[in-house]
């Protein structure tokens, strides 16, 4: 394994990401920093959004489906598909019970 | 100067500019996605599975327990935590103990899973896999190990229902949703709306999650990349780094319905602190877990602080119970150097006592 001594260019590296660090960090673990960081991970999320929505609309003019369509008719087949393995779970669970 | 000096000058220089080659290759070869460490490196056996949930059966020939041991985590990492790397796994701790060891993943939710509730995992998954663990290992009564949310998931399990438990473990598993800070903090004084946390999968997604991990420790980043490039000539290093880095920021979707009960029973309503929480549509008595209980907990656990984790012993109703104070940050508690001479040595003796000798 690497040994354990450290070289002076490592310690520096270390001392220096806990120095700007650490008030970075009191700042991101707060309530305020949550917020801030969750607007921007939406606004990233909704820039996304945005460009998948124009290019549904630009692929549903030519009457065909979009990517987007296609996740969502994956995700209703998701669904059921789940609804039927809770159906063959409790089956046999009360099969198990009958048996017992 | 002595002649032993330039000459130990000249060695250095010389391991110094071998090792330089090395990391270069190496770190042309981390770049490139070379795995250097597996996932899940001891072997093992999916011995039941519904949806995405699995759950797992490792292979050893020296169990000596009757009881077989079911490990797990919560909703929002994978459960590989508990078997990261061949140095570094709770998993194999456990074998080495001669348990009959098991671990369940809630897997990956996708859109199909975005309707499960606390319910489906607590009530329906977690009951299924503990029976399916009970048939293969033949015996009556497991023992649990909940990991961080884990826990709270085995202690609503033991609360709703008539569990086949005959010991718990809970890791790093928050009860004082109050004393959580960030993102939790955030929601909990509803300043940041839930619901806008779900995409159209109707989950959160894992980049929000990850986005919250990371900003933890901003510049962790900077400091682990530091010590990746002072250990790349050395494999062993490069595939421990490799399996925790993979770990710490692969997360996986929340199902939005657990996640907004989660938002509104846990985070608003304190719902442990409180013993008020609701499941299934009728209200659950935390009390009613009277099993032996272990609870360890993680000093410097930026993530679940102790002051979050340490009331569990107020709120269950066990009259045997142990708390276990580690100084360890929250994924230290199983990964750690102090993890391997403290925490795992502790839990074996526990689980261990907890347990009887497997009949030949």
């Amino acid at each position: 394994m690497a040994a354990p001594g450290r070289p002076p260019w490592m310690r520096a590296v270390l001392r220096a990401e806990r120095t700007i660090g650490e008030p970075l960090t009191k700042a991101a673990n707060s309530r305020e920093g949550a917020v801030v960081l969750m607007v921007a991970a939406r606004a990233g999320q909704l820039a996304r959004g945005a460009v998948h929505g124009a290019r549904s609309r630009v692929v549903h003019t030519l009457s065909l489906p979009s990517h987007r369509d296609v996740q969502l008719l994956d995700a209703k087949v998701d669904r059921l598909r789940r609804t039927v393995e809770e159906l063959s779970a409790a089956q046999r669970e009360q099969d198990r019970e009958d048996g017992a | 100067m002595s002649a032993a000096e330039p000459a130990g000058l000249v060695a250095r220089v010389l391991r110094e500019s071998e090792r330089t080659a090395i990391r270069a290759r190496n770190g042309l070869k981390y770049l490139g996605g070379s795995e250097w460490a597996p996932e899940r490196p001891t072997p093992s056996d999916v011995v039941w599975r519904q949806a995405t949930a699995e759950l797992r059966r490792y292979r050893s020939d020296r169990v000596r327990f009757r009881d077989p041991v079911v490990l797990y985590i919560g909703l929002v990492s994978r459960s590989y935590i508990l078997d990261l790397h061949r140095d570094k796994s709770l998993v194999r701790s456990l074998l080495d103990a001669g348990l009959d060891v098991y671990v369940l993943d809630w897997g990956t939710a996708g859109p199909g899973d975005a309707h499960n509730t606390l319910e489906t995992y607590v009530e329906r998954y977690l009951p299924r896999a503990l029976r399916a663990a009970l048939d293969a290992s033949g015996a009556e009564r497991a023992s649990m190990v909940g990991y961080c949310m884990g826990g709270n998931l085995a202690l609503l399990g033991l609360a709703a229902q008539d569990l086949p438990v005959r010991s718990l473990v809970t890791m790093a598993t928050p009860i004082d949703f109050s004393a959580l800070p960030g993102l939790a903090g955030a929601i909990r004084e509803q300043e940041i709306d839930p619901d806008r946390l779900i995409d159209w999968t109707g989950n959160v997604p894992p980049q929000y999650l990850s986005a919250f991990f990371r900003a933890r420790k901003p510049t962790a980043d900077i400091a682990n990349l530091a010590r990746l490039w002072e250990g790349l000539w050395d494999d062993e290093f490069v595939e421990a780094h490799q399996a925790m880095a993979r770990w710490a920021r692969e997360h996986v979707p929340f199902p939005g319905a657990a996640f907004r009960q989660v938002a509104d029973q846990w985070l608003e309503g304190n719902a442990f602190m409180e013993n008020s929480h609701w499941l299934g549509g009728r209200r659950i008595d935390l009390r009613r877990v009277t099993l032996p209980t272990l609870s360890i907990l993680a000093t410097r656990d930026d993530l679940i602080p102790p002051e979050a984790a340490a009331p569990i012993g107020d709120v269950i109703g066990s009259r045997e119970f142990e708390l276990l104070e580690l100084e360890a940050g929250h994924a230290g508690l199983t990964t750690s150097r102090k993890a391997a001479t403290t925490t795992i040595p502790r839990l074996q003796e526990w689980l261990t006592s907890h347990n009887a000798p497997k009949e030949a």
